[in-house]
């Protein structure tokens, strides 16, 4: 395989160095979100103040990113994060990652702050750092035009923040090839806050397997099991994920008005059903992807892609809000702005509550219009305005949990770890809630997505109002996931492959000596290091691994899943237990050693 | 009359987005009564065997079949039956 290499750049001195793969890391935490954790663990001094200098933000690829293993261009960005305190790993496809690996990296590791704005340009195994000045302030899709007509190459490929990320929202993402984001965690804000504005990228380089003709055999079968998979071979080309809206809204687990309720009565009118009806233009694919979920739409005064199923919900239903176009409105601007499209639409909704409870006052709202459910024009102007931190946007952008404090009625926060849900009502989904309670980068969907079994019974069907074996499904789902996020592939794909197929890749692809048993092993370590980062920075596994009190103590109301609460307290004590933590969420002495964790 | 609902690829094969059906008293039967309804359309691109559900995410009042007794889980007049693709998404 092609030595690839870790990109180490210092802002502060603005210089840019190369380093050698650590090849042990790689065995032990293969790429991508394993190694660069790894390497953040390491490297971060304790208690450091995410949005400082001193923060270390990693870009990082899989090894098989890059390759021509299904779906293999994504990469992961990750950092403490300036939103929940905790680790950030956030993934993302598209085409940047690829190129980076074609460029010859593995990683970049970025140190240091710039005194000025600029952008680091990396050309086959050569970087520069260049001024950016003239990129400050403008949106991403006017930065990512700029770069590549300043370099005079439309093949080039662009990560970059937009306002948002420049103005140090903690909800702040970023976006690579126009559309596709790092979205979670405020990963945007660490990049701003060390006015480094961009990552452009180009390479020529061709991905060089371990065993070519082994790899090509792994890869015949596996693209074949995609391909006849239901899901990924039909359900997600034909609808992308929007389709989830009517089966979650069906299910009465469909949060609405910022959980207060979980149906929607007009949840059809932004239902993936409709937007193949109505402002679907196409389809598109990331690097590899034989899937392509993706969604391209046009307004009629401009086009972008998505919305995706999890942005549907969160300027959807969680802000009362029925009809398309205000939510895809809403949805490019998160884009060009640079914002995560959940936690942003978890914010709006909660600032509506806030707002229609009489804690946020009307001559708070300047100009703007009432941030009343279901009012269209607040969802777009106000996304707007978080996203260019203005008025009571700015304190808006630094995402509910500090919005909801500082009118001291946290309880409208629905985070974990203070960061927002997705959108899954743990209430009628039990598993699912497990997940977001324990997840190391606070609430997410996509380190364990138990929604597969518990909704859509693949590999089997669960029960999702059953508490009984979740902690052990979300165990392997978890371990799972953190091996595929470190591979360079999608989590999509899991929904066709299992443990076998994956190891198998890593083995032919990238010569790591991998099988389904140790593959788990290995994403049971990443999982732990992360754990352990999140206790050295802090974590308080008793207050912090737990669901918003609303979904603990406030039943459902109405629809299919009327009167359930989330059980996830019940569940906890098993799933520490299956990790090998003590009862207070801490690894023991014997789990750490052996994972070689000591 | 039960009322059934149909999404995604099935409400495009079979042309229509709800309907009222009378004749089933069990999920299974239901089905029947639909596959006479919608021919071949129904029968043979959406159930493929009568038997074969798993390429079908259907639920019962919001419930999953599977938990509620499978296909021959009973159907009462004022319920509703959905029926989903298998689809997936994130």
């Amino acid at each position: 395989m092609e030595e690839k290499k870790v990109l180490r750049v210092n802002l502060t001195k603005g210089t840019v160095k190369e380093e050698p793969i650590n090849k042990e890391w790689m065995k032990q935490y293969i790429g991508g979100r394993g190694y660069a954790t790894k390497l953040l663990y390491e490297e971060l001094k304790k208690g450091t103040d995410p949005l400082s200098e001193d923060n270390i933000l990693i870009f990082a690829n899989g090894p098989l990113t890059g390759s021509s293993v299904p779906t293999g261009g994504r990469y992961m960005v990750v950092t403490k994060s300036p939103l929940t305190g905790l680790i950030a790993s956030s993934n993302s496809g598209g085409y940047w990652g690829a190129e980076l690996a074609r460029a010859g990296y593995m990683l970049i590791v970025v140190e240091g702050k710039a005194k000025k704005p600029v952008y680091l340009w990396i050309k086959d195994g050569k970087a520069e750092l260049r001024d950016a000045a003239s990129l400050w302030g403008k949106d991403t899709h006017q930065t990512t035009d700029a770069i590549l007509k300043e370099l005079g190459d439309d093949k080039v490929k662009v990560a970059c923040i937009g306002p948002a990320g420049e103005k140090l929202s903690r909800i702040a993402c970023i976006i690579n090839d126009k559309h596709r984001a790092a979205g979670r965690s405020g990963v945007g804000a660490v990049m701003g806050s060390k006015n480094l504005k961009a990552v452009a990228v180009k390479g020529s380089g061709t991905f060089k397997a371990a065993n070519p003709e082994a790899l090509k055999e792994t890869l015949r079968a596996g693209m074949q099991k995609i391909k006849e998979n239901g899901v990924t071979g039909e359900g997600l080309p034909t609808y992308g994920t929007a389709v989830l809206v009517n089966i979650l809204n069906q299910l009465g687990s469909y949060p609405h008005r910022n959980f207060q309720e979980s149906v929607h009565d007009e949840a059809e009118k932004h239902s993936g059903e409709r937007l193949a009806e109505t402002f679907l233009t196409g389809k598109s694919n990331c690097f590899a992807c034989p899937i392509g979920c993706g969604r391209v739409t046009a307004l009629k005064d401009k086009h972008g892609e998505g919305p995706e199923y999890e942005t549907l919900w969160a300027f959807g239903s969680n802000c009362g809000v029925a009809e398309l176009e205000p939510i895809i409105r809403a949805n490019y601007l998160c884009n060009e702005l640079g914002l995560d499209t959940i936690s942003a639409g978890g914010t709006i909704s909660a600032a509506m509550e806030l707002y229609e409870k009489g804690y946020i006052k009307k001559e708070e709202l300047g100009s703007g219009p009432e941030l009343r459910f279901g009012s269209e024009e607040a969802l777009v102007y106000w996304t707007e305005k978080m996203g260019k931190l203005e008025g009571l946007g700015a304190k808006m952008a630094q995402g509910s949990h500090r919005l909801c404090e500082s009118y001291g009625h946290p309880e409208f926060s629905i985070t974990v770890k203070k960061q927002e849900l997705p959108a899954y009502d743990p209430r009628g989904i039990q598993g699912i809630g497990l997940t977001f309670a324990v997840s190391n980068r606070g609430a997410c969907h996509v380190r364990g997505y138990l929604i597969s079994p518990e909704v859509l019974g693949i590999p089997e069907k669960l029960d999702p109002w059953a508490t009984e074996g979740k902690a052990q499904w979300a165990k392997i789902f978890h371990d799972l996931t953190a091996a595929i996020d470190s591979s360079g592939m999608c989590l999509f794909t899991s929904f066709a492959l299992g443990a076998d197929e994956y190891a198998e890749m890593l083995k032919h692809g990238a010569g790591l000596d991998l099988n389904a048993e140790s593959l788990l092993v290995t994403g049971d370590r990443i999982w732990n290091i992360e754990r352990l980062f999140n206790l050295r920075e802090g974590l308080d596994p008793a207050k912090d691994d737990t669901l918003p009190t609303r979904l603990l103590t406030e039943p459902i109301p109405a629809g299919p899943a009327k009167g359930k609460l989330s059980k996830v307290k019940d569940i906890i004590p098993e799933y520490y237990k299956l990790r090998g933590w003590d009862a207070k969420g801490v690894p023991t002495p014997a789990k750490l050693a052996e994972l070689g964790l000591k | 009359m039960t009322r059934v609902s149909f999404f995604g690829m099935v409400r495009d094969i079979i042309g229509e987005k709800e309907t009222q059906i009378a004749g089933g008293d069990s999920v299974k039967s239901l089905l029947q009564a639909l596959s006479e309804r919608y021919g071949v359309s129904f029968g043979e691109k959406v159930l493929k065997t009568p038997e074969r559900d798993m390429d079908l995410i259907l639920l019962l009042n919001g419930r999953h079949i599977e938990h509620v007794g499978g296909l021959s889980a009973p159907v009462k007049n004022e319920d509703h039956l959905t029926v989903f693709p298998l689809v997936g998404g994130g």
